[in-house]
């Protein structure tokens, strides 16, 4: 009963932190800072999108940075030769993400879990190349430049035009939420349990009679879609793409995101995404350092902490409220994480 | 979960300090960058690089940041402009459009600087410009795209000579002197590639040569086997490649070992570098390219420019020159604009400087229109083979 | 044309082959794929290259680039990969990929990024038959990845610890139990297969040239090789690199130089698809 009572509380709070985020762009001035929150945004919906195969189903991808660019590129080549606004390209570069996530999913998740390492890879790789040689459509290695912004947004008496960094930020902030509460659902749902048993264990979920071929493509391609539409947003939101931006290191990025944040955790993903490009622009002063020091970081957070921040948290939560928290005996429960 | 019990304590302290890191990495950012900002109407001036600093165009980057650097400390130690201190700020663009407009923003948003230079390839730049136009920033490229003079960007500068003056004066140099009628294309299948191939297929109509065959290789390959033995089986007259000076060393290296013996020429001074013949040998012998600066020249200017760069044991390369030079007028337009960017526009636009590259006037498209030399590779050694016209 | 190509495939295929074997050795006794292994074939050409500049002799300077090797692969596992035997695969391959940035950009810190030449002394020399003409070092190249694979075949099958290694592929926990040092056989493995990756960086040297980022593909195409070849199959591996190397040379010249790499991409996803076990390979068991 108090459990109940407590998170219906928190809910609310919840709530009222998430309308007030709307408020940001009034209390910052510098564009810049508001650049990067931005970013975050973007990165945090990548995040999302590929815990939910990494953290909820188990299955590893180092091929999202592919997803994400195919989203991007088909939303700058809809908008550029098409001359359609942000948002039909929008659905375009989900129905086209989720039909290749699908096609890559059903033939990736037969295999066993390293091979489907190198496997993601391989059509990271290939994705990326095509990027730079089919000059035609992708414009090649100059990639695609002046992607319209969004058109302004007419609401009652208002209009919400996209003029600067400030503009979007409400934008991309309903498309995180529309993420968390998508994530939400599916990990609440019957079908998302299924994912996570499938990720305790394989084989007893088969014994119990879960479809798992079925059950892992299904999430893979939802969580293709989540970086298909981040694309989307980036393309209109820099109104530039370019292959160099889609390479493997963009795909290991994103999961290092969730892994630092902690798989299977809606707030960890965000947590990851925003250490890490602050982390990075914050490191931009030293540009000769800056990469060594992230490859550094990377390994010291994976060898000492493996579960990520909300581990950490976690951890910390045991051993000063231990009398107030049940203690979870299995990760079942990892997904409720940030709210608890 | 054997460890439960004794490791948190140990964790936690060894986070904290990874905290600590990180904050402290960020801290030194914003003292640098609150700094600057208070110093606004202070006594510095901040001007940003926008230059590949790491990946495979980073030796480009390292030598522009060498003149622009060498420029500004001959600036300050003669008192600075209108008695403020000029301070660089260096942003890695990793030669990609994204990186570009990341690292233009933060110089102009938060470090507010007063001019950038840079970037080095186009797409970077196009990219960038779309950032430090609206703000009014004074942006002197080096990139070679025509597009680069169709932005329409007021404040969009160009230091060096597009590719569409490069290829048709090397292609007339061979066409005219070296008597060649077949050409094979080999470059690299960058914006910075395709610009030049272009160019050189326009202007090769009118001069009466033809090319065979085009070979591209994706940035950062080495090995041109492949591209190479296919040329070799048409047997052309001259090679035309387009790529980074260490490519184009490793392909005639290449060539020269599958017995390929043909002239390579390249349009541009991007070869000028000492460090093509250290990687070629004398398999770059002869080689053939235009060029806006002759770092022998016996001018005033250069010799001055050597001085400080021996002074500062910093190597004399074509690209650290060409930086200086726009780290100079930048300088003095910003000084001329006492703080309006509209008057440092009005009068980078309208300047007559006498620089290390050549006179530096620039046309209603910010482009300089001087007109290349050719060189070429004799002995080890970069020799003028033709004076500019 | 044909033997050009054939030829180039040949040399590439031989480096190929050699960083497959890094990838094979090491899955075998720890079912975990070395993402950071590429570093260890730039880090070798760079230490030779670093001992070249200080006149050291050519011979020396490639033994002490594969002995750094060697090293740098010891100390990956020592330092790394040990404290994390327990660890998720998934956390072992993000800490590779953290070990790969890492060393890339301490080498691109220390040497800058500038691609460098290792000097060979047979680079400058042809030889002709017929009218078609060798380079020296390609010759070098192939007789010495000929010699390596025949030392590797003997050491493994011959000696105590080679054997050991085999058994420790079959089933680490049991090799302990036979009152095998499981770690030190660990640690054998990793030393060795960097030495041999490391050889493979020093041999490209000279005709590829030396920087931070040169292990990048070399990686990948290594890795597709142990992939091609069976994972964990040793022969399989040397095989397999060779035929890449082949395929890749052919399909560069005769389709597209710019889809080169994808070449190498597609086949390995057709193998991991249709054949995961490789060419060679027996069906692998997931280790539980």
């Amino acid at each position: 009963m108090e459990q109940t009572k407590k998170s219906y509380f928190q809910k609310i709070i919840l709530i009222i932190v998430g309308i007030a985020l709307f408020l940001l762009p009034f209390a910052i001035t510098n564009p810049y800072i508001m650049y990067i929150i931005n970013l975050i945004l973007i990165y945090a919906l990548l995040a999302l999108g590929l815990d939910l195969i990494v953290g909820y189903t188990g299955q590893v991808s180092v091929g999202h940075g592919a997803f994400f660019g195919i989203g991007a590129y088909t939303a700058a080549i809809v908008a550029k030769k098409v001359g359609l606004s942000f948002w039909l390209t929008l659905p375009f570069s989900i129905v086209i993400t989720a039909a290749i996530g699908f096609i890559i999913g059903f033939i990736g998740l037969k295999l066993i879990e390293e091979y489907l390492v190198m496997a993601t890879l391989a059509f990271g790789t290939i994705i990326w190349l095509v990027f730079l040689n089919w000059t035609d459509l992708t414009g090649g290695p100059m990639g695609i430049a002046g992607i319209p912004a969004p058109p302004t947004i007419k609401l009652g008496g208002f209009e919400f035009p996209f003029l600067q960094y400030h503009d979007y930020y409400p934008l991309l902030l309903i498309f995180v939420y529309l993420g968390i509460l998508i994530t939400r659902l599916l990990i609440r749902s019957g079908f998302g349990r299924a994912c996570t048993a499938i990720r305790d264990d394989e084989l007893a979920a088969q014994a119990m009679g879960i479809p798992v071929f079925k059950t892992k493509v299904t999430m893979f391609t939802i969580s293709a879609t989540f970086c298909g539409a981040a694309g989307a947003l980036y393309a209109h939101f820099l109104h530039v793409v370019s292959p160099e931006t889609f390479t493997f290191s963009m795909s290991v990025t994103i999961l290092t995101m969730v892994m630092i944040g902690g798989q299977g955790s809606i707030a960890g993903a965000i947590i990851g995404a925003s250490i890490l490009t602050i982390s990075s622009e914050a490191l931009r002063e030293t540009p000769e350092l800056r990469m060594l020091i992230y490859g550094f970081l990377i390994v010291i957070m994976i060898m000492f902490f493996p579960k990520g921040i909300m581990g950490l948290i976690q951890i910390i939560k045991r051993r000063f409220l231990q009398k107030n928290i049940l203690i979870e005996k299995s990760s079942v429960e990892k997904e409720g994480l940030g709210y608890e | 979960m054997r460890l439960s019990k004794k490791l948190p304590i140990k964790k936690i302290s060894l986070f904290i300090i990874l905290a600590v890191l990180l904050v402290g990495c960020s801290a030194t950012k914003s003292t640098s960058g609150g700094g600057s900002s208070s110093s606004k109407e202070g006594r510095t001036i901040n001007i940003g690089l926008q230059a590949p600093m790491t990946g495979d165009n980073a030796q480009y980057g390292q030598d522009m940041r060498n003149g622009v650097e060498l420029a500004i400390k001959k600036i300050n130690s003669e008192g600075g402009i209108n008695g403020k201190q000029l301070k660089l700020m260096v942003g890695d663009d990793k030669a990609t459009p994204s990186e570009a407009v990341a690292v233009v923003n933060k110089m102009i948003m938060n470090d507010g600087v007063k001019g950038i230079i840079g970037g080095y390839n186009s797409s970077p730049t196009l990219a960038a410009q779309d950032v430090s136009g609206p703000a009014k920033v004074l942006h002197l490229n080096m990139g070679a795209s025509p597009d680069l003079s169709k932005t329409g960007n007021k404040y969009l500068f160009r230091v060096i000579l597009t590719g569409s003056v490069y290829v048709p004066a090397v292609l007339k140099y061979m066409a005219e002197e070296k008597k060649v009628k077949k050409i094979a294309a080999l470059f690299e299948n960058t914006d910075y590639g395709i610009t030049m191939y272009d160019a050189a297929k326009e202007s090769a109509k009118d001069l009466g040569v033809e090319f065979v065959t085009t070979e591209k290789y994706n940035p950062g390959d080495k090995n041109f086997s492949a591209q190479l033995s296919k040329i070799k089986t048409l047997n052309p007259d001259a090679i035309m490649v387009v790529g980074l000076y260490n490519e184009v060393a490793l392909i005639e290296q290449q060539a020269k070992q599958a017995g390929l013996k043909v002239q390579f020429f390249s349009p541009d001074d991007s070869m000028y570098s000492q460090q093509l013949i250290t990687l070629g040998g004398d398999a770059v012998e002869n080689h053939i390219f235009a060029s806006m600066i002759d770092l022998n020249a016996g001018t005033e200017e250069m010799k001055e420019f050597k001085k400080i760069a021996e002074e500062n044991k910093i190597p004399a390369q074509a690209n650290t020159a060409i930086a200086y030079d726009a780290a100079m007028v930048l300088a003095k337009a910003l000084e001329e604009g006492k703080g309006d960017p509209e008057k440092s526009r009005e009068s980078l636009a309208n300047i007559d400087y006498k620089g290390i590259t050549g006179p530096i006037r620039f046309d209603e498209n910010g482009d300089r229109s001087n007109s290349p030399m050719i060189m070429q590779v004799q002995k080890g050694a970069f020799v003028v083979i033709k004076e500019s016209e | 044309m044909f033997f050009d190509q054939l030829i180039n495939g040949i040399v590439l295929g031989s480096i190929y082959a050699l960083m497959a074997i890094g990838y094979t050795m090491v899955w075998n006794v720890l079912r975990f794929i070395n993402f950071a292994h590429g570093e260890v074939y730039m880090g070798g050409a760079f230490v030779s290259l670093y001992l070249l500049l200080l006149d050291t002799p050519i011979w020396l300077a490639y033994l002490g680039g594969v002995l750094a090797g060697a090293l740098l692969g010891y100390l990956m596992e020592k330092a790394v990969y040990m404290r994390m035997r327990n660890a998720p695969k998934l956390n072992l391959l993000i800490a590779a990929i953290g070990i790969s940035i890492f060393l890339q950009n301490l080498a691109q810190y220390i040497w800058g990024a500038t691609p460098e030449r290792l000097t060979s002394p047979f680079l400058y020399k042809n030889i002709q038959i017929g009218d078609m003409m060798i380079n020296q070092h390609y010759i070098f190249i192939i007789i010495l990845t000929i010699l390596v694979m025949m030392v590797l075949e003997l050491f493994m099958n011959r000696t105590i610890m080679g054997k050991a290694v085999q058994a420790a592929s079959q089933n680490i926990s049991a090799t302990q139990l036979m009152g095998i040092n499981a770690n030190k056989v660990i640690s054998v493995t990793f030393a060795i297969g960097s030495a041999v990756g490391a050889l493979a960086g020093i041999l490209v040297g000279p005709v590829f040239l030396v920087y931070p980022t040169m292990g990048i593909f070399a990686g990948l195409k290594g890795f597709t090789a142990s992939v091609m070849g069976g994972m964990g199959n040793i022969p399989g591996a040397m095989v397999a690199g060779l035929l890449l190397g082949i395929i890749e040379s052919f399909a560069a010249g005769f389709i597209s130089s710019g889809y080169r790499d994808a070449v190498a991409m597609v086949i390995l996803l057709f193998i991991l698809l249709v054949r995961p076990q490789g060419i060679f390979g027996k069906i692998i068991q997931q280790k539980v």
